[in-house]
């Protein structure tokens, strides 16, 4: 027994020991808890709108688990530059490069081979394909915020390290200018503390504040925060699928009641700038919301269970009845009893209040067969008249008239006939119903030329020198002009034209591109175009530029880089004087184009993809540009179905949303398409809801005490919704006087334009202002002209220079561009008589390069005897171009407008100071536009002494420029200095300290100052415009503007390499210096 | 006393003597390791030139331009500048090298295209040429994509003039080349001396 207990004993000890033995080897994690995935949040939208990834599914907040990112090998991808070791412990961190590359191929199913990429490490750049974006106009945020380096700037992709929670939002745009916009920004939803959160938790039944914000800036600027009002956010079970919107208060508070437990999402789109393009991103965030599921309350039934009214215009025939019966929720009702009454009239307009048992809320019905919510009883559609079912607004009859009042009747089970019918009822009708029908005055057009006037007068005093441009431009000088304001000879317009051809004429030539005004935006013609047409001046000649050739000679492809706004506003234009393209298809391709981007809807929008929701302002534009084409049945078709769109987007305030906003930039265009189209917009039952028309609607914008218009009600005066309202009030106006349409030119008496003499082309001569009076100065007059065609056999070249007494000619050269002949010159009787032709081989002459004006001739003259304070007047003149020796043929030569070719030079004795504006930046590319390059020419200076300004606030060390001084044959300086410096001071003598030390240098394209200008330099400008580094210094910008425009483009990079392989050609900035001295 | 002083000056001279030698020879290794290193970092370009041409030929003949190596860098430009004599040489353009470039296409490569203009070059007896990649760097020159027997750049295409005699030399020199790298310090120019050039000659023969 012993032995047994001790046996005993010993199992147990071993059963024990084996457990432990067994859980021993039990795996830890059996026991432990699954650690939760890190993850990053991405986002990425187009035009304010999530873009979809491969599955069709919104880019919001896409989550990305970092595990799943640490598989991606840079190296497979060519991208082993941009790995990054941020801690330098010899592992690669990963970055948000890693996840741009997960979400591209993975998330959105493309391949990462169609990415362009440049850039070195720590300034990655994606020049377009990302997400199947098209270009690199796209910014990103990081957490909330731009992801700022210590100096402000942006750390690009490949420096961003990621963290669990991380979100990125991708926002792409259209609009070139995005950034520069005061309505630019990413939009988040925020919680009372203001902390931004992509997640939120809410209970049912608890109104549930959600902030909406914006965060702009950034890119060196830093962030700004503003709370968004009057902003439209949505909620549905998924983005896209709304159950119902709210709008923001003052504070941007979006209050949301949920009644149901579960996941929701909350988003906004994102909304206009100043420019009335997409400037800022969607936002998004999910609410989790718990509780117990709230059942709203029921409304009182009334007592009387139906209740219908129809209202009618005043003096319109009616022809209406009332029918009841049990099974109403049938089809139509066809057959039943007797009428118990019938009123006869033509139906226009129908207004129905239908209260039946259990209705959620009461029902309008304006016309248009409505659905009722999903949760409602009732599906309200229609009328049926003597039998026969009618929509609401498609009735017929007649015979008697009505006048206004109401009219009641009482109605039993089964009796005729209701005025409508409902689906889905389930208790059957109830037996006492009572019809009201109302007769109610007929809307008569209002009067809004008082709000008008006023607008008209507070644009007049305010704008009072319109000039090239969107705000105080060009729309300002339409509101005027087709307003009847001023009449078309006032000073106002003439002295505005008077800028637009100063600003034409440098702005073409700097675009170079056929009279284009923007190489991408081809609205900025057609902008300019409107306004000028509508003071009557002829767009085909405006200086020495026409504004529409650009249209045929760029091509369609580059009306389309502005997508529909492009085409739509190249029809207005083209149409607004009747212009003639060389391109006869021109017009029909914009046609083509717009009807192709045509919304499943029947309205358009910015986005290519027709799924988005259309947008009143895109859909009015393009109903107006399409308006003189709607003989062509496709036009009419779409434009049909438009209008219904238009009508079907109006809100039951009479007013229309843009991007989530109810604005007055959406009323106005919805006028200025009706009023086209003849549609009075105030008494057109489309554009009444509830009573409100659009033009109601749009006067709710009115600021009474500034007479100014306010974007969105309460969001204070607006540039552009003042001009887009101003312009729809006069659109609305003219139709109310039977005047042309706002856009229909007929009324407009055009100006006859003289053409230039012979040629296209205009000389002129660049020249000192101020010359030495000791006898052997010498100084160069430079000829130049403003265009050239190598396809027109030009074989020679002939001027006269008049040289007044005193002066002789020592020298003449022909520009380094002119090529195919041999230079001949005398001086004889004061004139210097100058010709270049090739006498031997009769050759072609031409000129290389694109960039005009482009130097002919270099003149030394030298001064003999000449008196100080003398005005020396030379003139070119007598310049031709021949291309055959038959001078009985008209065609052989080519005058040369030579009016703008004469110049003066003063003789001075004491050093004197010659000042000129080379250029002024314009905030587009890296010049900004508070800066200028000055060029001072100094007198009686040798060498290259240090020359310093200083006028007792400002001191100014200018760089000699060697290449200036050389074609002006006087010492010449640059410096880029503040745009508001007066010009004067530089004149002025006593402002300038020189030494004898050597100045510092300035020379065109040698970007890295190393005295050689090679390909180096040219890739210095290239990564210059990519923005790649830091913006360019003073000195980067002098000697990267190699053009002598306000910017520092592609148009510089090429002009470097023509340079170079011409050569050491001469750069146009110079042959532009000659010519900016008065 | 003097024999065990004597006995340590003996020491002191071995013991000096061996680190002098021990020095003498770290210096040598450095200086070798040294020319070394500068030779493996020594990048050239080099016209290449027939040791004759005969004054017979009448035809065209190319000359290759060939690089030896490139960096670490990607070089999204080049460009060179070649001194040539006009007045016996006629300058006709430039033709395909063999050393490749990045792209887009499916090969994953593809031969620049140089910019350069025939007349400026005879006009002023030098030949220009630049190659620039405006995406600034997607379409680079990369020594990935450089190998020993495929390092021309380009091939300079020629023409004897008939002005030229037996006996004459026409030299090809090259006065300015660079292959630039955005980073400009990974850049390899003959200003910075991250470049060599071996100029051609050419002898007239009969």
């Amino acid at each position: 027994m012993k032995t047994t207990k001790k046996s005993m004993t010993m199992k147990i000890v071993s059963i024990m020991l084996s457990i432990i033995m067994i859980a021993g080897i039990l795996p830890i994690a059996v026991f432990a808890t699954e650690p939760a995935q890190e993850m990053a949040y991405i986002s990425a939208s187009h035009e304010g709108q999530f873009i979809d990834d491969k599955n069709g599914s919104p880019m919001a907040y896409v989550g990305v688990a970092l595990d799943d990112l640490t598989a991606i090998d840079l190296d497979t991808y060519g991208l082993s530059d941009y790995k990054y070791d941020k801690d330098g412990d010899g592992n690669y961190e990963i970055t948000l490069l890693h996840l741009y590359i997960y979400v591209h191929e993975v998330i959105c199913g493309k391949d990462w081979s169609d990415v362009s990429i440049s850039g070195g490490a720590g300034s990655i750049y994606f020049a377009g394909g990302l997400f199947g974006f098209e270009d690199e106009n796209l910014r990103y945020n990081y957490n909330g915020a731009y992801p700022a380096d210590e100096n402000g700037w942006g750390f690009t992709a490949d420096r961003i390290v990621l963290s669990d929670g991380d979100f990125i939002e991708v926002a792409h745009f259209s609009d070139w200018n995005f950034f520069a916009d005061s309505a630019y920004g990413f939009h988040y939803f925020t919680n009372e503390n203001d902390e931004i959160n992509i997640s939120y938790s809410a209970e049912t039944g608890t109104a549930f504040p959600l902030k909406l914000i914006r965060v702009g800036g950034g890119m060196g600027m830093g962030d700004t925060t503003t709370a968004e009002a009057g902003y439209t956010v949505y909620y549905g079970s998924s983005i896209g699928n709304a159950i119902d919107s709210v709008t923001t208060d003052d504070d941007g508070v979006a209050s949301i009641t949920f009644s149901d437990p579960g996941t929701y999402y909350v988003w906004c789109n994102g909304g206009k700038g100043d420019s009335d393009t997409i400037v800022s991103s969607p936002a998004s965030a999910t609410v989790t919301v718990t509780g117990e599921a709230v059942i709203p309350e029921q409304p009182d039934i009334p007592e009387e269970k139906t209740d219908i009214k129809v209202t009618i215009d005043e003096g319109m025939n009616f022809n209406a009845s009332a029918y009841c019966c049990d099974d109403c929720y049938t089809e139509l009702f066809y057959s039943g009893d007797e009428p118990v009454t019938s009123v006869n009239t033509t139906i226009e307009k129908w207004e129905c209040e239908f209260h039946g048992k259990n209705p959620p809320a009461e029902y309008k019905v304006n016309n248009i067969a409505v659905s009722a919510p999903n949760n409602a009883d009732y599906i309200v559609k229609g009328a049926t008249i003597n039998g026969n079912y009618y929509a609401f607004g498609e009735a017929e009859g007649s015979s008697e008239t009505y006048t206004v009042g109401t009219y009641t009747v009482k109605m039993n089970k089964n009796q005729w006939g209701a005025a409508i019918y409902a689906s889905n009822y389930e208790d059957g009708i109830p037996e006492d119903i009572t019809i009201h029908i109302h007769i109610e005055a007929k809307r008569v057009a209002q009067d809004v030329s008082e709000v008008l006037d006023a607008t008209l007068a507070q644009l007049a005093a305010t704008v009072t020198e319109p000039a090239f441009g969107t705000n105080a431009g060009e729309w300002t000088v339409l509101c005027l002009a087709r307003g009847g304001y001023f009449a078309k000879d006032n000073a106002y317009f003439t002295d505005y034209y008077n800028r637009i051809v100063a600003t034409v004429n440098e702005t073409a030539a700097s675009v170079n591109m056929n009279g284009a005004l923007h190489k991408n935006k081809s609205t900025e013609n057609s902008r300019l175009i409107v306004a000028l047409s509508a003071i009557g001046k002829d767009a085909t000649a405006v200086g020495d530029w026409n504004l529409v050739e650009g249209y045929s000679a760029n091509g369609f492809t580059w009306i389309k880089k502005q997508g529909i706004n492009g085409s739509i506003w190249a029809l207005i234009a083209l149409d607004s004087g009747n212009y003639q393209t060389t391109d006869a298809t021109i017009r029909q391709q914009c046609i083509d184009s717009i009807l192709s981007l045509q919304h499943d809807d029947g309205g358009w929008s910015l986005m290519a993809n027709k799924t988005y929701a259309s947008d009143p302002d895109i859909t009015g534009m393009a109903l107006t540009a399409l308006y003189p084409y709607r003989d062509q049945p496709a036009v009419a078709e779409a434009c049909e179905k438009a209008f219904t769109c238009l009508s079907e987007m109006q809100h039951e305030n009479g007013t229309f949303a843009s991007g989530g906003s109810e604005c007055s930039e959406s009323c106005a265009w919805v006028i200025v398409a009706s009023t086209t189209w003849g549609i009075n917009p105030d008494t057109d039952s489309r554009f009444i809801k509830n009573g409100n028309s659009v033009v109601d609607a749009l006067l709710t914008h009115y600021l009474e005490e500034s007479d100014t218009f306010e974007h969105i009600v309460g969001a204070g005066s607006n540039g552009m919704a003042t001009d887009q309202s101003c312009y729809a009030l006069v659109a609305y106006d003219r139709l109310l006087n039977e005047q042309p349409a706002l856009f229909d030119y007929s009324d407009v008496t055009f100006e006859t334009v003289t053409p230039p003499a012979t040629t296209d082309f205009s000389a002129t001569l660049g020249l000192p202002e101020k010359v030495d009076r000791v006898p052997g100065t010498t100084f160069n007059g430079v000829v130049s002209v403003n265009g050239w065609d190598n396809e027109a056999g030009y074989k020679l070249i002939d001027l006269i220079v008049d040289v007044p007494a005193g002066l002789s000619v020592t020298n003449v050269t022909k520009g380094n561009r002119l090529a195919g002949g041999a230079l001949s010159y005398n001086l004889a009787d004061g004139k210097l008589r100058i010709v270049y032709f090739d006498a031997n081989e009769n050759s072609d002459l031409t000129t290389s390069g694109n960039s005009f004006p482009v130097e002919l001739f270099t003149i030394t003259f030298c001064v003999e005897n000449v008196t100080v304070g003398d005005t020396l007047s030379i003139a070119v003149t007598n310049m031709s171009l021949k291309n055959s020796s038959d001078s009985s043929d008209d065609a052989s030569v080519e005058n040369i407008v030579t009016d703008e070719a004469t110049e003066n030079i003063t003789i001075v004795e004491e050093r004197t100071f010659s000042a000129g504006v080379l250029y002024q930046g314009d905030d587009v590319d890296l010049i900004p536009a508070d800066k200028k390059a000055v060029v001072i020419t100094v007198t009686q200076l040798e060498g290259t002494k240090k020359l310093t300004f200083n006028d007792g606030t400002t001191t100014v060390e200018f760089k000699y420029n060697a290449e200036i001084s050389e074609k002006m044959g006087v010492t010449a300086y640059i410096a880029l200095v503040d745009a508001d410096m007066d010009m004067d001071a530089f004149e002025n003598a006593e402002n300038f300290t020189i030494d004898e030390a050597d100045a510092d240098s300035i020379t065109f394209g040698d970007i890295n100052g190393d005295g050689v200008i090679n390909a180096q330099d040219a890739l210095a400008v290239v990564d210059m415009w990519l923005r790649r580094g830091d913006a360019p210094t003073d000195d980067g910008i002098l000697t990267a503007n190699v053009n002598g425009d306000g910017r520092i483009d592609t148009y510089d990079v090429l002009g470097i390499v023509e340079a170079f392989v011409y050569n050491d050609r001469e750069y146009a900035i110079v042959t532009k210096a000659t010519t900016i001295f008065d | 006393m003097a024999k065990v002083l004597k006995k340590n000056k003996k020491i002191c001279f071995i013991v000096g003597g061996a680190i002098l030698v021990c020095a003498v020879l770290l210096c040598f290794f450095l200086i070798l390791k040294d020319g070394g290193e500068q030779n493996k970092d020594t990048h050239t370009l080099t016209v290449e030139t027939p040791q004759k041409i005969s004054i017979s030929e009448t035809d065209t003949f190319v000359l290759d331009v060939t690089v030896s190596s490139f960096g670490d860098a990607i070089y999204p430009a080049a460009s060179m500048s070649i001194a040539f004599d006009a007045s016996r040489l006629e300058f006709l353009g430039i033709e395909e090298g063999n050393v490749f470039i990045k792209s887009d296409n499916t090969s994953g490569q593809t031969l620049p295209e140089w910019s350069y203009n025939t007349a400026a070059c005879n006009e002023s007896g030098r030949i220009n040429v630049m190659y620039l990649d405006m995406t600034g760097g997607k379409n680079a020159f990369s020594k990935d994509l450089l190998a020993e027997d495929n390092n021309v750049v380009l091939r300079l295409k020629f023409r004897l003039r008939g002005s030229v005699r037996v006996g004459d030399v026409c030299d090809l020199v090259i006065e300015d080349a660079v292959f630039a790298a955005s980073d400009e310090t990974q850049s390899l120019a003959m200003t910075t001396n991250t470049l060599t050039v071996k100029n051609g000659k050419l002898v007239i023969g009969e």
